[in-house]
């Protein structure tokens, strides 16, 4: 039972992809794919619900390996691609009808969408750290498509730098796998079962810690490059600006996270064989670094979505700071923070979308009185702005202020110091362009526009999420974050 | 096992000074025989049955598929047949000199498997890597890089075999996939590259900034 829903929620996306691309007739692939992602998302929650009651669970052979981590993520892609989806419907129709692609191209975003979802629930899933790459370097192939999707030369140039850039980011990730099987193959002869996570973390205290080391680095290297983590970051503004919003939406609400799990995967490993001081030390300072590189790029951006593209490699620089601080409040801040961020930062990519389709372009100083020209998100990118800048009431909030406690509790205090400055330069950056766009008078020539319930609802569940989190944590989220932690700490 | 190791990377050297395209794909294919070759005799020194099997895999992917696929991409696009390199050649062999001893330098013996293989093996594996990378940042076209990823890999395979004994088959084979459809969206963008701009030169592809 608990296999058939596990194998549900994998597969369901790759049948989605194989059925969107063969049904010629727009609307019946729209409901195909409206409840493919519904699906997903309702095996996901049953497979978090299970790992909740029971043990972690390994299928399919030992190749999946499910635990809360792996679970907490699974439940984190499928609510956005949901979203995502929900989103695009509307979203690419638009592009159709103002002929910026054909009706026939449809069918291939929709192929590529749900492969790349299928891609990230595979990455996550894997128990076997070659898989892991397997399909890590697939979510790069899937998604590439869908940043080149518009065939201009801006999106060209944006997939080409894309794939490059991580393929090359990667190869190094798999010199990081095979030294990690070279240590592994020191203690049981070579095969397939010694890459596994199970097989590592049991038999941690017997792998060379040099050799450990080295592959961190390599790893942090290649994943860290697809995480966006300064200073590899250079092709996530590109690819952030010139894909499809909601795809935009999926690269930086989840994909990011899927990278980063690889190297909070390796980091737990490293931490158990030969304690976290090493490892963590990597993520903080990487992390801050990225938080640094983004504070000038958000205050000269002149574009909306390289704007949020910029707050994602703040963001994920966040991310990392919390899990290398480690400790109580800091691990569970990270975690916390891997739904606030792709919960807000998927409403942002989606008020923008209305948005630039809306005034024709993605230019800040074009963008006016958002709020009049496009009632519903124009107060959407407000309110999601105040979120992602972490402001109270709000949900990024609550798991920034996790962190930085963390890191006070633990006397860093440069650490914390410098934490708390880049978020305070963000704010005053992010909240000055924001403020243009949403204020201001609109152009004269401008229309009212009306978003379609579709979209309105795609931004309405976000939006619900954001607001309820800053509030108060569901018990059931609790429970699941404080399995997360049993893990990121090494237990179970 | 010592005249494969020092051919691949001649042959390396070759294709860093390499000018012309045809050549250079030649070059490629050639680098994934010599793979195989290696493959095969470490297969055979070592009675591991599965490097037979990469060595098969490595020599139709890396050996035919792929500069077959090159060939078809230069031929449909109309490469030009000189590439322009950002340095002369002279210049560029001093610099992956450089980096194999660089290679020879970081691969330190203490922390390296006892075997003679691997200690011979690994370091010419880390040259093709930054070798590869080398290729990418001194050439001009957009298809270059993609040649450079392809040194690039041939190097991560070449660690695998010497310092493990091959990748599991499976991880092995879900590489290959990956580098196959790789290849075939690269290419794919090349096209498309090479329709919306006039060429694949890679200094057209520079607007996006900030």
């Amino acid at each position: 039972m608990r296999q058939m829903v596990t194998l549900l929620a994998l597969f369901t996306p790759l049948i989605t992809a194989i059925s969107c691309y063969l049904i010629g007739r727009p609307a019946l692939r729209n409901w195909f794919t409206i409840v493919g992602v519904i699906i997903t998302f309702g095996s996901s929650l049953t497979v978090a619900g299970q790992i909740l009651t029971g043990q972690a669970l390994t299928t399919m052979g030992g190749w999946l390996y499910i635990d809360a981590l792996s679970a907490y993520l699974l439940v984190i892609i499928a609510l956005i691609g949901m979203m995502a989806a929900l989103y695009s419907i509307n979203y690419m129709q638009h592009e159709v009808d103002i002929g910026i692609i054909g009706p026939s191209q449809l069918a291939s975003y929709y192929l590529f969408f749900h492969l790349f979802i299928f891609t990230m629930i595979m990455t996550v899933m894997a128990n076997n750290l070659g898989l892991l790459w397997i399909g890590i370097e697939a979510t790069t192939l899937t998604s590439a498509m869908l940043v080149g999707f518009y065939r201009q030369k801006s999106s060209l140039e944006a997939a080409w730098k894309y794939i490059i850039l991580c393929t090359v980011g990667i190869a190094f990730a798999l010199l990081g796998v095979i030294l990690t099987y070279y240590a592994a193959g020191q203690i049981e002869s070579e095969s397939a079962r010694t890459l596994e996570w199970t097989f590592l973390l049991a038999n941690k205290q017997q792998l060379d810690p040099q050799v450990l080391k080295l592959a961190f680095i390599f790893i942090l290297v290649g994943f860290g490059t697809k995480a966006g983590l300064a200073p590899l970051h250079h092709w996530l503004p590109d690819a952030h600006s010139q894909a499809p919003s909601p795809v935009s939406a999926v690269l930086s609400g989840v994909l990011l996270n899927c990278a980063l799990y690889g190297v909070i995967r390796y980091h737990l490993l490293l931490s158990q064989a030969i304690g976290s001081q090493f490892s963590g030390n990597l993520l903080l300072v990487f992390g801050l670094v990225s938080m640094a590189v983004a504070v000038p790029f958000i205050y000269l951006q002149y574009d909306l979505k390289r704007l949020l593209a910029y707050s994602s490699v703040e963001h994920m620089g966040i991310i990392a700071v919390g899990i290398g601080l480690g400790g109580k409040l800091g691990l569970y801040g990270a975690s916390l923070h891997f739904l606030n961020h792709a919960v807000a930062k998927s409403l942002l990519f989606f008020t923008a979308g209305s948005i630039t389709q809306h005034y024709g372009t993605r230019q800040i100083a074009r963008i006016r009185g958002a709020i009049t020209a496009l009632p519903i998100s124009g107060v959407l990118l407000f309110v999601g702005s105040l979120a992602i800048t972490g402001v109270p009431p709000f949900n990024v909030f609550v798991s920034e202020f996790s962190i930085i406690s963390g890191g006070f509790a633990q006397g860093r205090y440069v650490a914390s110091g410098l934490f708390l400055l880049f978020i305070s330069l963000i704010f005053a950056g992010f909240m000055y362009h924001v403020l243009r766009m949403v204020l201001g008078t609109k152009p004269k020539n401008l229309a009212i526009g009306r978003e379609n319930w579709l979209s309105v609802t795609a931004m309405g569940i976000p939006l619900v999420l954001i607001l309820v989190l800053g509030l108060y944590i569901p018990s059931l989220l609790d429970n699941m974050l404080s399995e997360v932690l049993v893990v990121l700490r090494g237990g179970k | 096992m010592n005249i494969l190791f020092s051919l691949t990377l001649i042959n390396a050297f070759l294709l860093v000074g390499g000018k012309r395209i045809d050549y250079v794909i030649w070059l490629v294919a050639l680098q994934g025989f010599l793979l195989a070759l290696i493959s095969t005799v470490f297969g055979f020194q070592t009675g591991n049955n599965f490097l037979y099997a990469g060595a098969f895999l490595v020599l139709v992917v890396k050996g035919l598929i792929v500069p077959t696929a090159l060939f078809y991409i230069v031929r449909k696009i109309k490469v030009p047949k000189e590439i322009d390199l950002v340095f002369r050649p002279n210049i560029l062999f001093l610099i992956a000199a450089g980096l194999v001893l660089l290679s020879y330098w970081v691969v330190s013996p203490e922390i390296l498997p006892s075997d003679l293989a691997a200690k011979i093996g690994l370091p010419v594996a880390l040259s093709l890597l930054l070798i590869g990378l080398l290729i990418m940042v001194t050439r001009k076209l957009a298809l270059s890089q993609l040649i450079g990823l392809l040194v690039m890999e041939n190097g991560l395979y070449m660690a695998a075999m010497t310092a493990t004994h091959g990748m599991p088959l499976m991880i092995e084979l879900g590489v290959f996939f990956d580098l196959l459809v790789a290849v075939l969206i690269m290419g794919l963008f090349l096209f498309h590259i090479d329709k919306t701009f006039g060429s694949i030169n890679t200094d057209k592809l520079t607007s996006l900034k900030g």
